[in-house]
């Protein structure tokens, strides 16, 4: 009687004991993190203009165009400005370029997918103190370090996982508008003040040779450069990289405006072309007919 | 390490399995082992190697508990027995097979949740026949777990441990066989850790049994037994010694970061396959017993990991964020410093990913992720039959014989889990359209619904179902005289199996849906072996066997995942083993030595792989790989004085690759063979286990229902995994022919020896006397305990992989360095339990 009792009460408990349920251990519900405020962070400026950035390094303390290693930033400099091209479609690569109101300028990074955090339309803060600025073939770039690896000292640069050492990201969905250029101004630009900005060019269209053509190589990889042309036959170049996932598109048939990075070549004989980089095929509004 | 415990069970087995064969019916092990509760070996430590533990934990709880605790050890050090992997074992379940047919893994997941159900089992180990199957090259194993044969009474048992998981409670109940030949056992598990050894892991899993029994008459009984144990965990895998170092911890585990400063894993595993069992057994004669069962399974195996768009890898310990690929020694420690800091930069940065998800241009569809949380699936469906037939048809001849069928379906895609933080992902794969520009179609997952739009739940990138069919027939005559027992075996195997595409894929539109060909291939097992008894203290026994064995489903096809192509030369694997031993046995001494011998020949492995040249997958299609396995085992115990013994068991052996492999390299994204190579692997070892191992203990035994052992266990001849690739023309071209750089590419790195110190201890405390009025009853309290890796040895890795991924343009080792695993630290294991009977 008694021991049936017992059981009774075991049986019981026993059941009790397994039903108790802990709650989960391995947690695979999870609250999203709150969404970011889309503001630049507290108390971050900019310390001077890349105008007067440039000045200060090409003419001033430093005359990195001069210099054939990379010059290092010592002062506690910030600058400012918007991203203008980002490396979605992979025509820009291991590169954040951004302008403010006086000029444009390139950070070469060591990291891909970068339109991920630093897209089009992002404020970002470049602090430079401990980065160095380097005179690539006519293209002000600046990176964290000289790279010795190769034949040349060249400008190495910064690593994915100290870009945020360097680069501090703002608001995002900044407007930026491009700046209206002929191709005379163009190919006329003061190209130190001028380069890695967004420019526009009206009333343009790819010349007769080059329709037959994709905006590059994509089989070798190769770049591609297509002429453009305005009513007064003046030309320039759009470029774009084999890497590019509108490599394989046709260039576009008709005639109209022109969105792209200003950018720099320079050709086997030691001149610099001034070109355009655009950022995917939409730069190319080309709606109308040809003229 | 698994050599050690299983030559212990070997030492333990052979006389009471081989030489039990004439008994004609299935042989269990019903010792009565109240006194010490039964130790679970599965610690499921990391996901690569669970299976492999759970082969320890079935052979060691073969009913005796040195092998059991030795096995709990030796496992730790990734020890194989004999050098075999898991394939190589069979297990049966109330007469039913179970091993996987779609890559002969032999996993039972309830042996961590049901140990106190686990007491009715035997087990044959290497090639020394069994009643029940005919047996993998391992040894086979038998468990029955029909509540007719489960111990009368409640048992409940506590643990605590400090492995994947840090709790365990579980119970059951039996009655035994009631009025009416009836008999019911129902069991309940549950072990957690919330958080597990490594950092970021935990673990949630329960289990369920119910097991229903009638009796007819007393020649037959049907047994219906159904279990499950769903379970999630959070894993975590091993890291290349850069990061381990940076991280200050060999268990440094990138699968996790923080979310809202909560922890949260990457690599969650969620695993559900109830089965259910019917079992019926005939005991015709005292000669004649038949026994016969069916078993269903299905079910879901899963495994979250971070995918991404057009978007670098999330990994924090991806190649790519080596700080020791920076050239400039100030940005390299600037970076180390970083990731010795930050946890977002050393783990994964969840917040950062939902940043960048939520920052994406908003569309029709709103917010394309750049990254998701995605499941492995596989989901799987499984029938199992099996019939054994055992007679004896005069004293000195019996006759064992089998058939089984086994068919299986896994449904293998990759589906949605979360989106953090955006609106859909898209189907599409990231890598081909650098090769093919032109054709659009290339990008395509799914070519029939293309660009779709994927939401949670929705499966994407790859969906294939895998069919398996295989039937097998045995037969095992066994012969008894006085002084000489032998028997032949043959087995006859039928595999019939295919893929069947249920996406078209953009890379293979003509041959990734529908059905792939039927591959179908027929082996042979013969086994012969004879013992010889000198007097009934001294054994001698030799055995051997020659068997072809077919590949298994993912080694078959060139890229399962995509594609229908049948690997060329798909040919079955040769297989001879041999093994001779001799024992002897007296009251006081137990001594065994043998020695094994064991040769693949035409051997397949299939690597798919990022490659740096072709900056696409490819897939390395090695066949011909040769292997060698031989050595020698040694088994001792000796009751010294009274309760005092000494046991010495210890393994050694040397197992390498026997023959180089010839690989057929073709692109993920092509049909073409882009080369043939030979991967000149021969003469290297085999890694990820110790070749030489051995274990010393020191054990006594009191009258009064307690015990205490100590164990010194050694571990040596360990080399890391090679990686054929490394091994090839290609990845030494350009490089001078007997450089520095030359001999490192192709040298194989031993891990060293290590020492480690266990201890075990268990007590038996009967209630009834303390207590009066408890009528028929027995109550007792059982204490188990065991301390493994005393010293806290932290640095002894037991795994080292190369990786397959290769850096052809720099032959920079470290870009992709050998990962290593290392054992854990001081570790305890200690059990209540509490029965009523």
């Amino acid at each position: 009687m008694k021991s049936s009792l017992i059981n009774k009460v075991l049986i019981t408990l026993t059941a009790a004991v397994m039903a108790f349920a802990v709650s989960s251990c391995v947690k695979d519900k999870f609250s999203a993190p709150a969404a970011l405020i889309n503001a630049d962070p507290s108390g971050m400026q900019a310390t001077m203009t890349t105008l007067q950035f440039k000045n200060r390094y090409c003419f001033g303390v430093a005359h990195t165009l001069d210099s054939s290693r990379p010059v290092l930033i010592t002062d506690s400099i910030i600058l400012s400005g918007v991203i203008n091209a980002d490396d979605k479609t992979g025509n820009f690569y291991k590169q954040l370029i951004l302008q403010d109101a006086t000029g444009g300028i390139q950070v070469k990074v060591e990291a891909t997918g970068l339109y991920n955090e630093y897209p089009i339309g992002r404020r970002v803060f470049i602090k430079c103190k401990g980065l160095y600025l380097y005179n690539y073939l006519g293209t002000l770039e600046m990176g964290s370090y000289i790279d010795t690896t190769g034949p040349q000292p060249t400008l190495g640069g910064i690593p994915n996982t100290l870009l945020s050492t360097y680069v501090v990201k703002g608001a995002s969905g900044v407007p930026l508008a491009p700046v209206k250029y002929t191709i005379a101004d163009l190919n006329n630009a003061n190209q130190l003040y001028e380069q890695s900005t967004l420019i526009q060019v009206d009333s343009v269209e790819f010349i007769d040779g080059d329709l037959g053509l994709t905006y590059s190589d994509p089989f070798n990889k190769a770049f591609g450069n297509i002429t453009f042309t305005e009513r007064s036959r003046n030309t320039a170049v759009v470029r774009s990289s084999g890497y590019a996932n509108f490599a394989a598109v046709p260039v576009a048939q008709g005639s109209g405006t022109l969105t792209g990075i200003f950018t720099i070549y320079q050709k086997s004989n030691g001149t610099f072309i001034n070109q355009i980089g655009i950022r995917d095929t939409t730069d190319v509004q080309f709606s109308s007919p040809r003229f | 390490m698994k050599h050690l415990f299983s030559f212990f069970c070997t030492a333990v087995l052979c006389t009471s399995v081989a030489f039990a064969q004439s008994d004609s019916t299935e042989k269990t092990q019903q010792q009565d082992l109240d006194v010490i509760p039964v130790v679970s070996a599965n610690s499921d430590d990391l996901s690569e190697s669970i299976s492999d533990q759970n082969v320890a934990s079935m052979l060691a709880s073969s009913g005796d508990i040195y092998a059991a605790t030795l096995a709990y050890r030796l496992n730790q050090a990734g020890f194989r027995y004999r050098g075999y992997r898991n394939d190589q074992f069979t297990t049966i379940i109330n007469g039913i097979l179970i091993n996987d047919p779609e890559n002969g893994q032999s996993f039972f997941n309830g042996s961590g949740a049901f140990t106190d159900l686990m007491r009715n089992r035997s087990g044959s180990l290497g090639l020394l026949p069994s009643s029940f199957a005919f047996g993998g090259l391992g040894g086979s194993y038998n468990l029955d777990l029909r509540a007719g044969g489960m111990r009368k009474g409640l048992s409940l048992n506590y643990t605590a441990t400090n492995r994947s998981y840090y709790n365990r409670l579980n119970g059951s109940y039996s009655t035994g066989y009631i009025k009416g030949g009836w008999a019911f056992t129902v069991a309940f598990s549950r072990r957690w850790a919330v958080k597990g050894y490594e950092p970021g892991t935990s673990y949630d899993g329960y289990g369920y049994f119910l097991g229903i029994e009638k009796k007819f008459g007393t020649k037959n009984r049907l047994a219906l037994t159904i279990f499950g144990t769903p379970t999630q965990s959070a894993r975590a895998t091993s890291s290349v010694r850069e990061f381990q170092q940076l991280a200050g911890t060999n268990y440094y585990n990138a699968d996790w970061g923080y979310q809202n400063g909560q922890i949260r894993s990457a690599n969650v595993n969620k695993r559900f396959e109830p089965t259910f069992m019917l079992t019926h057994e005939a005991k015709i004669s005292n000669k004649t017993n038949i026994i016969t069962g069916i078993d269903f399974e299905i079910g879901r195996n899963q495994t979250s990991n971070i995918d991404y768009f057009n978007s670098p890898s999330p990994d924090p310990d991806y190649y790519k964020n080596l700080p020791s690929l920076i050239s400039d020694p100030g940005q390299r420690a600037m970076a180390e410093e970083l990731f010795r800091t930050d946890a977002n930069v050393r783990q994964i940065a969840w917040d950062k990913l939902y940043a960048i998800n939520r920052a994406a241009p908003i569309g029709p569809n709103g917010r394309q992720s750049s990254y998701i949380l995605g499941d492995r699936m596989e989901d799987n469906k499984q029938v199992n039959f099996n019939t054994t037939l055992n007679h004896t048809f005069y004293d000195h001849i019996s006759l064992t014989a089998g058939l089984t069928y086994q068919w299986e379906k896994v449904r293998h895609y990759k589906q949605v889990n979360d989106l953090l933080g955006g609106d859909y992902y898209v189907n599409l794969n990231d890598y081909a359209v650098q090769d093919f520009p032109t054709n659009p179609d290339v990008l395509q997952n799914d070519l029939q619904h293309p660009n779709r739009i994927l939401h949670v739940g929705d499966a994407y990138e790859y969906d294939y179902s895998s069919q398996i069919h295989k039937t097998s027939v045995w037969l095992q005559p066994y012969f008894k005289f006085n002084h000489v027992e032998f028997f032949v075996s043959g087995q006859l195997t039928h595999n019939y199996y295919w893929r069947t595409g249920n996406v078209q894929n953009g890379l293979y539109p003509d041959n990734s849906l529908g059905d792939s060909k039927k591959i179908s291939l027929i082996n042979y097992a013969i086994k012969a072996g004879f013992q010889y008894k000198i007097n009934g203290r001294n054994y001698f026994y030799a055995n051997g066997e020659v068997k072809t064995e077919a590949p298994t489903f993912n080694q078959s096809f060139l890229s399962a995942r995509i594609r229908n192509e049948v690997v060329t030369g798909l040919t079955n694997e040769n297989v001879y083993a041999a093994e001779i031993g001799y024992q002897y046995k007296s009251p006081i001494i137990t001594l065994k030595i043998s020695g094994f011998y064991t040769e693949f020949q035409n051997g397949i492995q299939n690597r798919t792989f990022f490659h740096d040249d072709y900056r696409t997958n490819v897939n390395y299609s090695l066949t011909g790989i040769g292997k060698r396995e031989l050595g020698g085992e040694l088994g001792f115990d000796a009751k010294i004085y009274k309760g005092f013994s000494v046991n010495l068991v210890a393994s050694g052996g040397l197992y390498k690759y026997s023959s180089n492999a010839s690989a057929t390299i073709t692109k993920d994204n092509s049909d073409q063979i882009l080369a043939n190579q030979t991967a000149y692997i021969k003469n290297y070892y085999l890694g990820g286990m110790p070749q030489v191992s051995g274990s010393l203990g020191f054990k006594y035994s009191s009258k009064h229902y307690w015990y205490v052992g100590i164990n010194f266990n050694y571990f040596d001849q360990m080399y890391v995994e090679i990686n054929p690739i490394r091994r090839t023309l290609a990845a030494v071209d350009l490089v001078d022919y007997g450089s520095a750089q030359y001999n490192e590419i192709l040298h194989q790195e031993k891990l060293k020896g290590q020492f480690t110190m266990d201890m075990t201890g268990g007590y038996n405390l009967l209630l009834n006397k303390y207590i009066h009025h408890m009528g028929k009853y027995k109550y007792s309290l059982n204490f188990y305990g065991t301390l493994t890796n005393m010293a806290n040895n932290r640095n002894f890795v037991i795994n080292g992989q190369e990786q397959l991924r290769y850096d052809y343009g720099q032959n920079n080792l470290d870009k992709f360095g050998t990962k290593y695993r290392y054992m854990h630290g001081f570790g305890y294991f200690v059990s209540v339990a509490f029965r009523m009977q």
